[in-house]
């Protein structure tokens, strides 16, 4: 009995510590084994004229056509070149994906033109955005990877894009299904440079730039977003120039800048000058949103010599953090924009009373007792009018100001317009579009002159050549067009 | 802000109500016993004379020449007599199994006497048996023998508690184990399981031992809110693994034991009608859910076809309300040995549940502000929802055992659950609903109707070879299903005005806007195969060996496609018109097919010598799993493979001090399996933020310790207390990476090392017709993250940079506390049982910035159940869930004041170093039924 027990014992050690030996050496010799599937890069094909998909590269000649019957794809490191007159026609909701450069070089005399097969534009005033062709987004857009160094557009027609991403994942990073972009850029240290160009149509924000350097000038943009969404919309990390651009009917805002996803030590940091707002904040669904030109959530700049026409919201710049009616307002780096010189024209009282947008909720009361408030545009002296006198006494900037001497601005100032006349014969967001119109001062008008100068550009992208931002620096004239025949070319 | 005043006081008073009337149903009880009391009294203790254990329910009989008393021994053996004649009297005590006593025993006046009665066990064996068929398998008493017997750490909750706790879904059972606490649902029920401070991927589920597959589409857990309370026999939660369970629990397994078949014939109805009083306020909202289509438009017509508005039905979003709605269910199970050789039991279980809560939430905004502190916390705008669920939850079980003969067995049982979850969620966003302000709401209506299904069958065998060789075998086939076939998420803009005099809010303009039609398909297949061979070396030493094979497959789909709405004006559904599709997405990062095929074996040795008794040995575990997603393939990770072993020792060592107490240590290795959809790196959104998988994911392996001491002095009173460790090697939390964009994505990733200890305690004592039944654990985790802090730099400029912070695992609450209150005549027939759960704070959200976490704060439920019996065969009960309306309440661990509603006086903000951006109530579920036995 007792033998049996020790013998038992003996067995349960040698069986335990056999066990243990053979885990450890086991352990040793563990052996895993990982597989996941490599992207496919195919090698780009150098592009010929006639039907184009998958990865390209190369060089689009002078006034050949390419249709485009797949989605696109620029490798990383590879460029593709797009000479003056050279037609890009979609044959579906397709997307060009730069993971490399693209320059789309056009030309005054011949541009290059993006657009739809047989697309044709309604401009008609009224026009309702259901039935719109350019709110439809046809196709979708111009996608820049993070990889992306260059994306380099020069007088080219980007017309009826927009159309949403429909995959969860497209081949680019940044974006997911749903997203709706003209143009997307990303990279904080690449360069988006977008000159003299025309871009119509779209159903979100037209350029939405997540980061990166940017240089945005001389562009005549119609027709941006469908029931939101701004014209440009930068994020966080996004630095540069906006200048010289004419903005008809954008859903929300025409430039925007916010610091949201700020990535690192880059803060988004945006001169708006020189650009004329017309028409613009009317289709945004949301109550004070939108409207001409936008400061908010941590981002900075300077905004001078813009010029407003009939906008729901005057320059738009948000001061506290609060509640808008509901919507949520979050504060702009305020102790570093500068602002002034600003040109207002409303035919409305409604809009007289905006051109410093008003917080209808209750103000709290900031630092020291002085409130604060969830929009800060304070009325400069430089600014056409100049209303610093018509303010209220306790007056500060969000607080309504409106008085018999306010309202009958309303229709006074007529910027004179080559070709637009003011008052407008419909509801004020009925144009939005520029064709047939000159938005180009006439002699006389009260914005000549009236402009600020002593700043400088940022002038954050390469400058010269062929490649590199041709940059205009402040004018002397409210506005995109110079009578000294700077400014917006168009 | 005196309309949210006014609302307070109306949520104290039904509060105070409620205390009050289980304040009075405490007094009434506490009065009929102490009115019972007499001067002269006779009591005792009856107790096996061996051992010395305490008979539950003994006879206890006084006999006089003119008076006859009857009583029976309470849960710690003890009986008394009150209110008796002065006098002599014979006692006669009576326990099956034991030889009858009798003694004598004299009343004196005004004097209580004495008598403790030892009881000799029969000495014919054949009574041993009765003694053990007459135990019920379903009792508190055998779930402590079984725990106690038990090789590993366990923790059983008795058939017998189940049915008289306050719960009727497994998920809800569970709380009340040692060290677990819930991850609830929309509608206030326990959905998943945290096993002490281990989220639920660091644990799994068994029915009768079997591991059963998932039909969550994203994760391996399963909702444990779909079992019916009352098909189990028992429920266990297991915290050592031996070398022959499954490997990949690190937090433990919860094991459902079905109901067996009976010896003889059995039978057992019951039924309950409830309701929620969610509803006094709240007209229950849903709508009809009937003719919904199982298949998407491209499994109907096929990927090539363009989908068209008129292929949508947004009759799903016309809603009907039902009035004070009634919830039911309805348990049976029949059971019995039909020949010597064949036995069964069916058991079917159906409820009925309408669930309502409402919700306030303050979602976090992308990013906090720099000013006027770092990480300022940003918020969107408040969310007020509403929830209306209606729960249709069928479970169903047949069990077949055939007897060859003694040496040779096998048995069948095929397990069915159905849970219809039929949802109306309203959310308005904005702040009309809670600030009676005018302005501008966002309101979504959700229509949801998901179906989920497990199944699963096992065939198994069990045979007595020779007298030291055994043998037994499963084959299991199992599946489970979900699909929503609806899952519409209408959402329409709304310009109200409030007008201060009336409080009347009126919509002045409402515009809709695009929105989207999903569907969701999850099938996940399990084809097993388990054999274990067992030799009996000597007396004391037994060997097993086996092993398992299993072949995964699950299938995932989702497919969105989005209407186009343009802001139409929007008066009903019914007028709207819907010109196009804005889009279709069939790519999402949830639609993918896995296969995980798992091969493993082990050695296991089991050793008793004197008072010790070791359990031990290897497990090897292969896992081989592959996924083929709908990425572009121009993206990494479209496909991936994986192969990788793990060997897994374990060791449970049990030493008998003495017949009262044991001391237990055990030390096991175990993994945790990343979750399918996690390999795969597409997008898909999640709840607040985007999510995508990590193809880089590494298996989670871990070395868990225990120490636990039990003492038993009473057929069902005990006490343990032990502690663990457990050392974690690369546990996965979801982390968030930057896109480069003003939006984060949630990924799976390794965090290196973790730990994770703590501290059990379990009791239960009984005072005679009272007990008093709890447990607290303390557990402790931390984890090193990554974090983004928001500020200014030197010149002004807001810079974001990367800092780390230290904080327990998503999910770990530092103490958890269960405490019960029973009270049981065997006499009276009555049983009733008071039951408090305490969970202590833990992390709700993880942010992608420093600080800026949603804390859940502590919450402490109370439920109460009653039974009495009304005549030989039937039980009438009632329950009550979450008497003090107990909300579930999240919130920030900061005071900086920036947030966007700094210009309003916002509602539960009333916290000064707290910031809640959840607010969540359940209100009291109540229910009254009968059980037929």
């Amino acid at each position: 009995m007792k033998q049996s027990k020790k013998r038992s014992l003996k067995i349960v050690l040698t069986s335990f510590s056999l066990l243990l030996l053979a885990s450890i050496v086991m352990f040793s010799c563990k052996k895993t084994s990982t597989t996941v599937q490599a992207p496919y890069v195919p090698g780009g094909v150098t592009v010929q004229p006639g039907n184009i998909n998958g990865s390209i590269k190369g060089t689009m000649e002078s006034n050949q056509t390419y249709n485009v019957t797949g989605d696109v794809i620029i490798n990383a490191g590879d460029s593709l070149i797009i000479q003056p007159g050279a037609k890009i026609i979609f044959q579906g909701a397709y997307n060009f994906f730069v993971k490399g450069n693209l320059f789309s070089l056009g030309s005054s005399s011949a541009p290059v033109i993006f657009t739809f097969n047989n697309a044709q534009k309604i401009d008609n005033p009224g026009e309702p955005e259901a039935s719109d062709p350019a709110y439809v987004g046809l196709w979708g857009g111009l996608w820049a990877d993070t990889s992306c160094q260059n994306l380099v557009i020069k007088w080219t027609h980007i017309d009826f894009g927009g159309a949403p991403i429909s995959a969860a994942q497209p081949p680019i990073a940044g974006a997911s299904t749903g997203d709706s972009y003209n143009i997307f850029f990303q990279n904080p240290n690449g360069n988006f440079i977008l000159e003299d160009s025309w871009l119509y149509g779209g159903t979100d924000d037209a350029i939405r730039l997540k980061s990166g350097h940017f240089s945005v000038m001389r562009n005549t943009f119609e027709k941006g977003g469908g029931t939101g969404g701004d014209l440009m919309n930068v994020k966080g990390g996004g630095v540069g120039d906006c200048a010289y651009n004419l903005y008809v009917g954008c859903a929300c805002n025409g430039p925007k800048a916010s610091d949201k996803g700020q990535p690192g030590s880059q803060q988004t940091n945006c001169n708006f000058y020189n650009n004329t707002v017309v028409n613009s904040g009317y289709r945004m669904v949301e109550l004070g949103r939108g409207g001409s030109i936008n400061y908010e959530e941590g981002a900075k700049g300077m905004a001078y010599n813009n010029l407003i026409v009939n906008c729901r919201f005057g320059l738009r710049i948000v001061g506290a953090t609060q509640s808008y009616l509901g919507n949520s307002l979050v504060v702009a780096d305020t102790a570093h924009i500068k602002y002034g010189n600003t040109f207002n024209y409303s035919d409305s009282t409604a809009g007289v009373n905006q051109f410093y947008p008003v917080t209808p909720d209750t103000s709290a009361v900031g630092a020291g007792g002085v409130p604060t408030s969830g929009l800060w545009t304070r009325p400069q002296s430089t600014d056409i009018p100049n209303m610093v006198a018509l303010m209220p006494s306790n007056y500060y900037p969000g607080a309504p100001y409106e008085s018999s001497a306010v309202d009958a601005l309303a229709g006074q100032n007529n910027p004179m317009f080559v070709n637009f006349p003011l008052p407008e014969a419909a509801t004020p967001a009925s144009i939005a579009y520029a064709s047939g119109y000159d938005f180009h001062l006439q002699s006389g008008s009260p914005a000549i002159g009236k402009g600020y100068t002593g700043f400088q550009p940022i002038a954050s992208v390469p400058q010269g050549g062929q490649y590199g931002a041709n940059i205009t620096a402040p004018g002397a004239d409210i506005g995109a067009y110079q009578s000294n025949g700077t400014g917006n070319q168009h | 802000m005196s309309a949210t005043k006014k609302s307070e006081k109306n949520n104290i008073a039904p509060k105070l109500r409620i205390f009050f009337i289980t304040f009075s149903l405490t007094l009434i009880f506490l009065t009929v016993i102490v009115a019972s009391s007499f001067s002269q009294v006779i009591k005792g203790k009856v107790t096996d004379m061996q051992n010395g254990e305490p008979l539950v329910d003994a006879t206890v009989t006084l006999k006089s020449t003119s008076k006859k008393y009857n009583t029976n021994s309470g849960l710690d053996g003890s009986f008394v007599f009150k209110n008796i004649e002065a006098g002599t009297y014979t006692e006669i005590v009576q326990y099956v199994g034991y030889d009858d006593e009798q003694v004598k025993a004299e009343a004196k006046k005004g004097i209580t006497v004495r008598n403790d009665i030892r009881l000799k066990v029969h000495a014919d064996k054949l009574n041993a048996v009765i003694v053990n068929a007459n135990m019920n398998k379903g009792s508190d008493i055998s779930a402590r023998r079984i725990e106690r017997i038990s090789s590993n750490l366990l923790n059983i909750i008795s058939a017998r508690a189940i049915e008289n706790s306050p719960d009727i879904t497994v998920g809800n059972v569970l709380q009340r184990a040692a060290g677990v606490s819930l991850v609830k649902n929309s509608s206030g029920d326990g959905e998943n399981a945290i096993i002490r401070g281990m989220a639920d991927r660091y644990n799994y589920t068994t029915i009768n031992g079997v591991k059963i597959p998932s039909p969550d589409d994203k994760t391996r857990s399963i909702p444990l809110d779909i079992f019916p309370a009352d098909l189990l026999q028992r429920l266990e939660v297991v915290k050592s693994l031996t070398p022959s369970m499954e490997g990949d629990a690190i937090g433990g397994v919860t094991n459902m034991v079905l109901k067996e078949a009976p010896e003889h014939l059995t039978y057992s109805l019951n039924g309950s009608l409830g309701y929620n009083n969610f509803f006094n306020k709240n007209a229950f909202t849903t709508f009809n859910h009937s003719g919904a289509p199982w298949k998407t438009p491209y499994e109907i017509h096929g990927s090539g076809y363009a989908p068209q508005p008129s292929d949508f039905n947004v009759k799903y979003l016309e809603y009907k309300t039902i009035k004070y709605p009634v919830n039911g269910f309805i348990n049976g199970s029949i059971g019995d040995r039909i020949t010597k050789n064949f036995g069964f039991l069916a058991a079917v279980s159906y409820q009925h549940i309408y669930k309502g809560s409402s919700s306030l939430f303050y979602p976090p905004s992308g990013q906090p502000q720099p000013i006027p502190a770092d990480n300022t916390p940003v918020f969107g705008p408040l969310e007020y929802r509403t929830y209306n669920n209606l729960e249709n939850r069928l479970g169903s079980h047949l069990l077949l055992n055939y007897n060859f003969n003694e040496h040779n067995k096998i048995s069948f049982y095929t397990a069915f659950f159905q849970l219809d979850r039929i949802e109306h969620r309203n959310l308005q966003q904005g702040l009309s609903q809670y600030l009676h302000l005018s302005g501008q709401d966002y309101v979504y209506d959700r229509s949801l109707f998901q179906r989920q299904i497990i199944w699963s069958n096992n065939l198994q065998g069990k045979h007595q070879i020779t007298d030291k060789l055994s043998a037994d075998w499963s084959l299991v086939y199992s599946k489970a299903q979900s699909k929503t076939p609806v899952w519409i998420d209408q959402q329409y803009s709304d310009i109200v005005s409030y007008n201060n005099g009336t409080h009347q809010v009126t919509s002045e303009q409402k515009n809709l806007q695009d929105f989207p039609f999903n569907f969701t398909h999850s099938n996940e297949i399990d084809h097993s195969g388990y054999l274990n061979g067992h030799y009996q070396l000597t007396d004391a030493l037994k060997l097993s060996l086996g092993g398992m094979y299993r072949h995964k497959t699950r299938d995932n789909v989702y497919e969105s496609y989005q209407l186009y709405a343009g802001n139409q004006p929007f008066t009903t559904i019914q007028n709207a018109s819907f010109p196009r599709l804005v889009r279709v997405d069939t790519t999402d990062g949830l639609t993918y097919t896995s296969i995980e095929n798992i091969f493993a074996y082990y050695g296991e040795l089991n050793w008793k010598y004197k008072k010790w008794e070791m359990l031990g040995g290897l497990r090897v575990e292969n896992t081989q799993h592959s996924y083929v997603s709908e990425l572009s393939i121009y993206l990494p990770g479209k496909t991936g493979s994986y192969n990788y072993t793990d060997y897994l020792p374990s060791i449970n060592v049990k030493y008998k001090l003495n017949a009262k107490n044991d001391i237990r240590a055990s030390y096991f290795s175990g993994i945790s399996r990343p979750n399918y959809f996690e390999y795969i790196p597409v997008n898909f959104s999640g709840d607040y933020f985007d999510q995508r998988g990590n193809p880089a994911i590494k298996h989670v392996q871990s070395n868990n310790l225990d120490l636990r001491y039990e003492h038993y002095f009473g057929a069902e009173d005990y006490f343990m207390a032990g502690t663990f460790y457990k050392h974690i090697i690369n546990p996965i939390e979801l982390a968030f990476q930057t896109q480069t964009t003003s939006q984060f994505v949630l990924e799976p990733e390794n965090f290196g090392n973790a730990t994770n200890y703590g501290a059990e305690l379990v009791f239960t004592k009984h005072f005679r017709n009272f007990g008093i039944r709890g447990n607290y654990s303390y557990t402790k985790s931390s984890i090193t993250t990554s974090k983004l802090v928001y500020t200014k730099d030197n010149n002004g400029n807001y810079v974001i940079y990367n800092s780390t912070q230290t904080r327990p695992l998503q999910g770990q609450s530092d103490h958890i506390g269960n405490l019960s209150l029973l009270y049981k005549s065997i006499k009276k027939g009555i049983e009733a049982e008071v039951s408090w759960v305490y969970t202590g704070q833990r992390i709700e959200i993880v942010s992608p910035f420093k600080n800026l976490d949603y804390w859940q704060k502590a919450t402490s439920q109370i439920d109460f159940s009653l039974n009495v019996k009304a005549s030989k065969r039937i039980t009438l009960f009632a329950k009550v869930t979450n008497l003090t309306n107990n909300p579930l309440v999240l919130e920030l661990h900061t005071t900086a004041n920036g947030y966007y509603f700094n210009n309003i006086h916002y509602p539960d903000q009333t916290d000064k170093n707290n910031i809640i951006v959840r607010h969540d109530n359940f209100n009291q579920t109540f229910f009254v039924g009968f059980r037929f036995k």
